[in-house]
């Protein structure tokens, strides 16, 4: 993916930008407001990373700005403040993710790859399918090699989420947020307990696992490990 | 502080003057009342006296009323009343002759009444008369007075009595107010010196309670609750900074020492890989208590603001619910939810991780086979939100102490977590307004949050 990082904060930055690069990503840097939204509103990129205290022009404004111009580029904040109600203000101003400082670099990269993916319509919205696993979203019905797999509700939707972004991280919070509409982090592994279960019935039995855990990452639905 | 700046000292002065001013206007009134009345009854009494002596003047010739006049003078004198009779020429006739030189001058042909003052004859004082006169019908002039020194003397008594009043009023006043001054002073300067006292002593000493039931004593009570509040937030700040030092500190130090050690020789890809995961692990718990402080700072902080809304707290409590029985299950616990459509105003994601840290809590503690149940109640309209186990539950004394940051229980050391859990909710009960009760659960531990 082509990605912009607009921040600040030089090693910050230059960590963000090797990590991405090294992650597979094509990644451009700009180190304050004016020139960021240079670059944004210039270039042609598949997401956008912005820090929202900047100097010369501030990261909402630049959001503002490049939605006025009919750039749609889904854009991950990065902020300082973490209170709900600058979460809500950035959303509002047209930020697409939000993700407080200190964060990890796992979470980030998760958050940046799953918007990726978001920008891209998806083909087919009534089925998902990995390998021989399909999700039926009409019928509420979930198969593996032809055999039935029963799902509380809320598995369904965790399923549902790892289908969506299926190949790529996703980390705990990012579950808590997305499946369950939490926002804090919680102190035990009540993600971790619930991923077993649903590991449980999707890949017990079957030959190939398809559920992974990322060490310090997160989870991943994916083929291979 | 200067007495004259105290307000008791200008209160008692201003009022002084105010009642001096009442008090000059009521005794000037009541002197011109009754001054005018006098007078009306003394030119009343004159005028009569005239009419009687001109009637007789009428009837009979001025021979008659010569005599009559000069009867009248003799008798009249030690009455104060005195009577001339001039003729057309304005010359002395009968009656008083001193009478008649003193008016001599100010006889008028239409005849009025007004006052003269009859210089002293050795030794004697002035007198004041009220002459009344008039022309008769034979040219000559009729003179009748009526001494009214006690009028003047009225007079002169109403006036001295207004200035020696004004002038013990004053400085009575200014007794008063000095004294009261003094009194006033002495107490906040009493106050003033706890408060120095207090600040020297970081807060610990409190002010010095007056012991009479006034405005002194209330004042000095609510600085003694602002002292005591300032005190707890100090020494709360103080032991915060201890804790970080310790509980950042140790983690900090144990990742430091891992890196310098894996640092003193070459090794092997894997094994620095594996150094690198527990540092990531290490930063990752470090990252955990940060956002733990971040968050109580933000509950502490608060406000009820944009983002209060109408929560139900069924929901609230089934979702949660939800999210950890399996985790319990996992443990071999029972969890049991019984809520209701109960309603509360509030900040849905922060009392959504109170309730977390509770439920996390109650797993983490309750060895397995126990029960952890979540109750919602309703009780006079205040909602209650019940997180009930059956585990080892919280010493008596120690309940007021695990609600503080950092603090854990020496049970609890073995076990991770960060000792942040409850502060956070009491954090937030406080910003709701809402009470935190720990109790008893025979055997195990009960919270309520009453909200």
């Amino acid at each position: 993916m082509h990605i912009l990082i607009i921040e600040d904060d030089k090693d910050a930055a230059s960590y963000m930008v090797k990590g991405l690069t090294e992650s597979g990503h094509l990644v451009e840097h700009a180190a304050d407001g004016k020139s960021g939204l240079g670059q944004a509103l210039t270039g042609d990129y598949d997401i956008m990373v912005i820090d929202r205290m900047l100097p010369e022009r501030d990261g909402l404004s630049i959001i503002a700005a490049l939605r006025a111009a009919d750039i749609t580029t889904p854009v991950l904040i990065l902020s300082a403040l973490g209170e709900v109600d600058d979460r809500v203000e950035g959303l509002k101003a047209g930020g697409d993710d939000y993700l407080t400082k200190p964060y990890a670099f796992s979470e980030l990269l998760a958050r940046v790859e799953a918007l990726g993916r978001r920008s891209k319509p998806e083909a087919n919205n009534d089925k998902l399918e990995l390998a021989d696993l399909t999700m039926d979203l009409l019928r509420h019905k979930v198969t593996r090699g032809g055999k039935v797999i029963t799902l509380q509700p809320r598995e369904f939707r965790l399923l549902e989420y790892l289908l969506r972004h299926a190949g790529k991280v996703v980390s705990r919070t990012m579950l808590l947020e997305q499946v369950w509409d939490y926002n804090f982090d919680p102190q035990t592994n009540v993600i971790d307990v619930h991923i077993s279960r649903l590991r449980n019935k999707v890949d017990k039995g079957f030959e190939k696992n398809l559920l992974h855990t990322i060490r310090g990452a997160g989870y991943s639905l994916r083929e291979t490990h | 502080m200067k007495l004259i700046n105290t307000t008791v000292f200008r209160l008692s002065l201003s009022f002084a003057a105010i009642f001096v001013l009442i008090f000059t206007i009521a005794i000037a009134l009541i002197y011109y009342i009754t001054f005018a009345e006098i007078e009306t009854q003394t030119d009343l009494e004159l005028l009569h006296e005239m009419d009687e002596l001109e009637i007789h003047h009428h009837t009979q010739d001025s021979a008659q009323l010569m005599i009559r006049v000069n009867d009248r003078e003799r008798y009249g004198e030690h009455l104060g009343h005195f009577y001339a009779l001039l003729d057309g020429d304005r010359n002395y006739v009968s009656g008083n002759k001193e009478l008649a030189l003193l008016i001599n001058s100010e006889l008028e042909n239409n005849g009025n009444i007004h006052y003269i003052e009859k210089e002293a004859e050795g030794g004697t004082e002035d007198t004041i008369l009220r002459i009344a006169h008039k022309k008769l019908a034979s040219d000559m002039y009729l003179v009748v007075a009526q001494e009214s020194n006690s009028l003047y003397e009225l007079r002169e008594h109403t006036l001295s009595a207004i200035f020696y009043s004004v002038l013990i009023t004053l400085f009575l006043a200014l007794i008063i107010g000095t004294h009261m001054g003094r009194l006033v002073l002495r107490r906040i300067n009493k106050i003033n010196e706890g408060m120095d006292q207090s600040v020297n002593t970081n807060f610990k000493q409190l002010i010095d309670v007056p012991e009479t039931d006034d405005e002194f004593q209330a004042l000095t009570l609510k600085l003694n609750s602002m002292l005591e509040r300032i005190e707890r937030l100090l020494s709360g700040m103080r032991q915060v900074t201890d804790n970080i030092a310790h509980d950042l500190r140790s983690p900090l130090s144990r990742m430091r020492s891992r890196l310098e050690v894996t640092l003193l020789q070459s090794r092997s890809e894997e094994e620095y890989k594996n150094v690198m995961v527990q540092a990531v692990n290490d930063c990752d718990e470090l990252l955990n208590t940060f956002n733990s402080l971040l968050s109580i700072a933000q509950a502490e902080a608060g406000v009820r603001g944009k983002d209060w809304q109408t929560i139900n707290l069924g929901d609230l409590l089934n979702h949660l619910s939800e999210l950890y029985e399996v985790i319990a299950e996992e443990k071999g616990q029972k969890f049991i939810c019984s809520s209701s459509a109960v309603e509360v105003v509030g900040n849905k994601e922060l009392i959504a991780q109170a309730v977390s840290n509770l439920i996390e809590n109650a797993i983490k503690y309750t060895p397995a086979g126990g029960q952890i149940a979540l109750e919602l109640d309703n009780i006079d309209a205040h909602p209650i939100i019940r997180v009930i186990d059956n585990g080892p539950g919280i010493g008596e004394k120690d309940r007021e102490r695990v609600l503080e940051r950092f603090q854990r229980l020496d049970s609890a050391r073995s076990s991770p977590g960060n000792g942040l859990g409850l502060s956070l909710v009491k954090a937030v009960m406080t910003l709701h307004d809402a009470k935190l009760i720990l109790s008893d659960n025979r055997p195990g531990l009960k919270v309520e949050l009453i909200f």
